[in-house]
């Protein structure tokens, strides 16, 4: 089972929501966003890009890639960045002493240390929020707690709280959930009857910086509709009905 | 004689002092968290890194000597391998704790051995250190063993260990060069970084290494030992200065045939690393390639070079080199890995900082890295823990010969 991403650029509509929630679920510290998302092109959000008549605006949401070939994972001298039974790529805080090559190695952009206490942050502001109970995967690996101490790197998990032991979802991600234009769908790539196999099949798909060999697990579904593979699949009533499910 | 007391004394006291004061700082930064530097998470690696990366390039030069000493028998070398190979040990140290004040959790330093992750390039590099620790150790004692008591009037024994030097430098040698190429591996194996992603960088690492290590030595042997003594082994300190002048020229080359190639490509990623380092960082990197090239020329033209002017060119070479390894970082970190192309220009897509600070921007493309005060203080302890060493080591033992 390889857990996978796809997101449907037709969809996005740049509202951020995903990145809101993502940051309020997994208590990120100020200044600390696993999940960002951005106006392609421009310097401003919601600020279209173009000339001469010819405007468009186009949102690209970026969290963690989850990539198959993980540089992160490959550069962490402690093994506290892992890849998961479920292809996902997580941290071990009980490990992570900090170094922050995993930061200087992955291209993304999406890993992010806290450079100061969190919990101590959260007392200052008196601003409580974030999934309250710790994560132990395999009940050893502390992969998530709602105060990660100082001086560790943190970054999106594919909400690995949700994750029930024998490693399926029954809560998706928080971004998922909270996406309102649907844009976002997560599924098991292995399964060729997967819903997110069958969009990575039949849409015109493309993940980010491939030329780095990263292999990520995050697919991006082209904006531009004409390019679609085949463009009567975005016409089929259960996608607009029933999006996001695990098959 | 009493003046050069004085001198160790005062070094000594200079030397406890940065180290306190770095220690203090660095508690403090414990405490306080790493928001007290000027690292963000589009800069992760800063004053520290930098530090880490110029000591190893420094622990080099005392093992060179060393080896050269005995492999080549340069008989004017042999009243300085003692310097040489404490201040390799020193240095090598100094790098040790640099890497430690980089670390966001020192306390869980011993998962490096515990839960080891053997394809990490920074594994092998804590390995690779820590063998060069005891390679250095053992040039150490071999180097003080004559002087003790007990085989101080030993011919027999002098000649002996003369031997077991010999031998040792087929270690130490290789162990000098091994350790930065170890080193710059954590760079050049890093392909989402243009300016790191290349197989110069571990040859050039070689280069500087022996460059800033020589000029370090002969600063060292400048510094400690009586002119009259450096004048009647003048003869070695100029093959120091002959070698580490063909390994400046070494280093300079190498800078520039990376930097051709990629002005040559003339894509977006490289114009604008080339803008960053000829425009955005231009007086460092002009810097990092005159100051070593005027100590070049000092030490190929100098001849007969006097103490003071020796010593003022290895300085170049030191501050040259401190500069080149934080341009290895400077213009790394500011050219952020994914940038897509977006109606026929560049788009960078912007990285969290990971703190707030109201009227700031929390997404940037850019960051303006410059050491803070208290990173500067923290950034002492390590030159400080030299000073204290070389000091303490000249007090408690006779690292010349004895008529000094």
């Amino acid at each position: 089972m390889r857990y996978c991403m796809v997101i449907d650029l037709d969809k996005c509509i740049g509202c951020q929501t995903c990145a809101v929630i993502c940051k309020m679920h997994h208590a990120q510290p100020q200044g600390t966003w696993w999940n960002r998302v951005f106006t392609q092109g421009s310097d401003y959000h919601q600020s279209a890009v173009g000339s001469d008549g010819a405007y468009k605006i186009e949102y690209l949401p970026v969290s963690c890639q989850m990539c198959d070939n993980a540089p992160c994972e490959r550069v962490c001298p402690t093994g506290a960045t892992y890849k998961n039974e479920e292809g996902m790529i997580l941290v071990d805080y009980n490990r992570c002493i900090g170094c922050r090559t995993c930061m200087a190695a992955c291209p993304y952009g999406v890993r992010q240390f806290n450079w100061k206490d969190p919990a101590k942050e959260k007392e200052e502001t008196g601003y409580a929020y974030g999934y309250p109970f710790d994560v132990k995967e395999k009940g050893k690996r502390l992969v998530y707690t709602q105060n990660r101490p100082a001086g560790v790197v943190e970054k999106c998990t594919f909400c690995v709280e949700c994750m029930n032991e024998d490693g399926t979802y029954d809560t998706l991600p928080a971004c998922i959930r909270a996406c309102p234009g649907k844009a976002r769908f997560f599924g098991d790539l292995d399964d060729p009857d997967s819903h997110v196999s069958h969009l990575i099949r039949t849409k015109q798909v493309f993940r980010l910086r491939e030329d780095y060999g990263t292999e990520p697990k995050v697919y991006y579904i082209s904006s531009n509709k004409s390019k679609n593979v085949d463009a009567g699949w975005a016409d089929q009533s259960w996608e607009n009905t029933t999006p996001n499910v695990i098959p | 004689m009493k003046n050069l007391s004085g001198r160790k004394l005062a070094a000594l006291v200079i030397g406890a002092a940065m180290c306190a004061a770095g220690l203090a700082a660095w508690a403090y930064q414990l405490v306080a968290g790493m928001q007290v530097t000027a690292m963000r998470n589009s800069f992760t690696w800063g004053l520290y890194m930098g530090s880490f990366e110029f000591f190893i390039a420094m622990a080099s030069g005392g093992m060179l000597v060393f080896s050269i000493a005995y492999l080549w028998n340069v008989e004017q070398l042999k009243p300085f391998v003692k310097i040489a190979a404490i201040g390799s040990l020193a240095s090598v140290v100094a790098s040790g704790v640099a890497i430690f004040e980089d670390l966001g959790m020192p306390f869980h330093a011993l998962y490096m051995l515990l839960t080891p992750n053997v394809g990490s390039p920074l594994f092998w590099d804590v390995i690779i250190l820590t063998l060069y620790v005891i390679v250095c150790v053992a040039a150490v004692v071999l180097s003080l063993l004559p002087d003790t008591k007990k085989h101080r009037h030993d011919r027999g024994y002098r000649m002996n260990n003369e031997e077991n030097c010999r031998k040792f430098s087929y270690i130490a040698l290789p162990a000098a060069f091994l350790v930065n190429i170890v080193t710059s591996f954590m760079f050049a194996t890093q392909n989402t970084r243009e300016w790191w992603h290349s197989a110069l960088i571990p040859v050039n690492a070689c280069a500087e290494a022996a460059a800033v290590g020589l000029s370090f030595t002969i600063l060292l042997c400048a510094l400690m030992a009586k002119h009259d003594l450096f004048v009647e082994n003048s003869d070695g300190i100029r093959l120091l200065a002959r070698l580490a002048a063909a390994a400046i020229a070494a280093y300079i080359a190498m800078s520039f045939i990376e930097i051709i190639p990629l002005a040559w490509s003339n894509t977006p990623e490289s114009r604008h690393l080339l803008h960053l380092l000829f425009h955005t960082y231009g007086p460092l990197f002009w810097l990092e390639i005159l100051l070593p090239l005027i100590a070049m020329i000092l030490f190929l033209v100098g001849g007969g070079l006097g103490k003071e002017l020796v010593a003022a060119a290895s300085v170049l070479v030191i501050i040259g080199i401190f500069i080149q390894r934080m341009m290895l970082l400077l213009p790394a970190f500011n050219t952020i890995p994914l940038t897509l192309p977006v109606a026929g220009k560049l788009w960078t897509f912007p990285i969290a900082v990971g703190t707030f600070t109201e009227g700031q921007d929390v997404f940037v493309r850019f960051w303006n890295y410059a050491p803070t005060l208290p990173e500067w203080v923290v950034g002492i302890l390590p030159p400080g823990l030299i000073i204290f060493v070389m000091a303490g080591a000249g007090m408690l033992f006779q690292l010349l010969p004895d008529r000094e």
